[in-house]
């Protein structure tokens, strides 16, 4: 995320790609790095919007983070939530009333994350965002692409060629610029390096059921 | 006055350098000597062609088509070289004509391999080929020289880099065939060439975390399935193509990247 996004746009977008089903999702946003400039405004509405969040009842349409699917991933996400503590981040959770049977999580966000730390490094599919910050988009390519794992990237930025120059360096299968966790069964979904083997939907997701002769 | 003739020691291609083993081993091919890699030489390698992977990868398309022509001009200047060495003309032919039928793709492949997808919203999505990044090529033992041509023009078509271990029995060709490359303003680091025992280089090959994808259209006979279980602790793409040339071929090194862009005014 660059200092020239436009922030509320982009916050939105964000809160989206990690709290979106828990954030047991494949491609969930679940590293943020933001522009130093913008550390500071991004971090504080990304917490007043998360004391927005509604956690509760799944089949209740107004809400908007529901049960962790099973006792054993809410013990995998406070482990990792604890490891982060743990490991020096600053650990933020806005006052929620969690439900007192079942499995909850408060909507997590870590600060101050390096990125040799497991919130960092580690899949955590649980609500926990974990936030880094950089200085140039050189930074920001370096940090983005220290994984292993490449299925989806996102850019928030204004300027249009720094879009097509940060997504051609993305070192993932789908990038969304300016928007995050859109599908469609025309668009090619699978990832690069440790993300998976070949691509479902578009012509692309076809391709393997061919046997072309070219 | 007799002269003395020169002896000719083959080495392995690491790096654009044409350097002994770190082990000091060799072995006797073809009435030669030539290089035994070692675990390390490989290692080396891999981290030659990582450093090369940007570079190369980040040329223009065009550029990339040009310098595979260059290979094949160089290659028909030393047809020659390769004739005494025991290939035929009819192999040295059409191993430069692979070269060529590779480098005019070069600048084709996103317009063929890449879409752009109609979603049903308002967004701008499109989908473009990339290198993979580090491919591992074991070459075919036979045709010595076609077959390496074959195997790796087209990794390097779409951006990526190669280490490459020769064919075990006959791999002066290969060598030489280095010294074609060196010449061809191919950058350091982007074509490796190793020469050793297949069985003691592939599993090290097979199983090195920083190479993204394998052609095992080389391996020894019954090594396959234990080389491709250990390309898949990380997720390598296994080359499964069969022998000539095609596009396809290419494509296997190939990631499919879609980037989406909202539409508005």
């Amino acid at each position: 995320m660059f200092d020239d996004a436009p922030l509320d746009q982009a916050i939105e977008g964000i809160v989206n790609g990690i709290y979106f089903n828990q954030g047991h999702v494949c491609c969930a946003g679940s590293r943020l790095l933001v522009q130093e400039s913008v550390l500071e405004p991004v971090v504080d509405k990304l917490k007043r919007r998360l004391a927005r969040i509604r956690v509760g009842d799944p089949l209740d349409k107004n809400t908007d983070l529901g049960a962790i699917n099973s006792r054993e991933q809410l013990d995998r996400v406070s482990e990792l939530v604890a490891a982060g503590v743990g490991e020096g981040a600053e650990l933020y959770q806005p006052p929620c009333e969690l439900p007192e049977r079942r499995y909850w999580f408060a909507p997590t966000v870590f600060t101050g994350v390096a990125q040799s730390h497991r919130v960092a490094r580690e899949e955590i599919f649980g609500p926990v965002l974990a936030v880094l910050s950089f200085r140039t988009p050189d930074e920001a390519v370096e940090k983005a692409n220290n994984t292993p794992y490449g299925l989806s990237a996102g850019i928030w930025t204004d300027k249009g060629s720094r879009i097509l120059w940060m997504a051609q360096k993305m070192r993932a299968g789908v990038v969304w610029a300016n928007t995050f966790n859109r599908f469609d069964p025309a668009s090619p979904f699978g990832g690069y390096k440790e993300s998976g083997f070949g691509r479902e939907g578009g012509l692309h997701g076809l391709a393997p059921y061919l046997d072309t002769s070219a | 006055m007799t002269r003395l003739p020169v002896q000719k020691t083959y080495k392995l291609y690491v790096n654009g350098a044409f350097p002994r083993s770190e082990s000091g081993r060799s072995y006797e091919a073809q009435d030669a000597n030539v290089a035994w890699a070692s675990r390390k030489d490989l290692r080396d390698a891999v981290r030659a062609s990582r450093e090369a992977a940007t570079g190369w990868s980040g040329r223009t398309a065009y550029n990339r088509g040009q310098i595979l022509y260059r290979v094949a001009e160089v290659m028909e200047g030393r047809a020659a070289q390769f004739r005494e060495l025991g290939i035929s003309r009819e192999e040295v032919d059409e191993a430069i004509d692979t070269w060529v039928w590779y480098a005019g793709w070069a600048d084709k492949l996103s317009q063929v391999l890449g879409a752009a997808n109609p979603v049903a919203g308002p967004y701008f999505n499109f989908t473009v080929p990339e290198a993979t990044g580090v491919v591992g090529v074991i070459a075919p033992e036979e045709p010595p020289l076609l077959g390496l041509a074959q195997r790796l023009a087209p990794v390097l078509v779409g951006g990526n880099v190669a280490v490459t271990i020769a064919p075990e029995a006959a791999p002066l060709a290969a060598v030489t065939l280095a010294e074609v490359i060196d010449t061809s303003d191919v950058p350091a680091g982007v074509v490796n060439v190793l020469t050793g025992r297949k069985t003691e280089l592939g599993p090290w090959l097979a199983s090195h975390m920083d190479v993204n994808a394998i052609d095992l259209a080389g391996a020894p006979a019954g090594a396959r399935p234990e080389l491709e279980r250990l390309a898949a602790e990380n997720l390598k793409r296994v080359a499964t193509s069969g022998e000539g040339r095609s596009l396809k071929h290419a494509s296997e090194f190939l990631e499919l990247k879609t980037v989406w862009h909202p539409i508005g005014v």
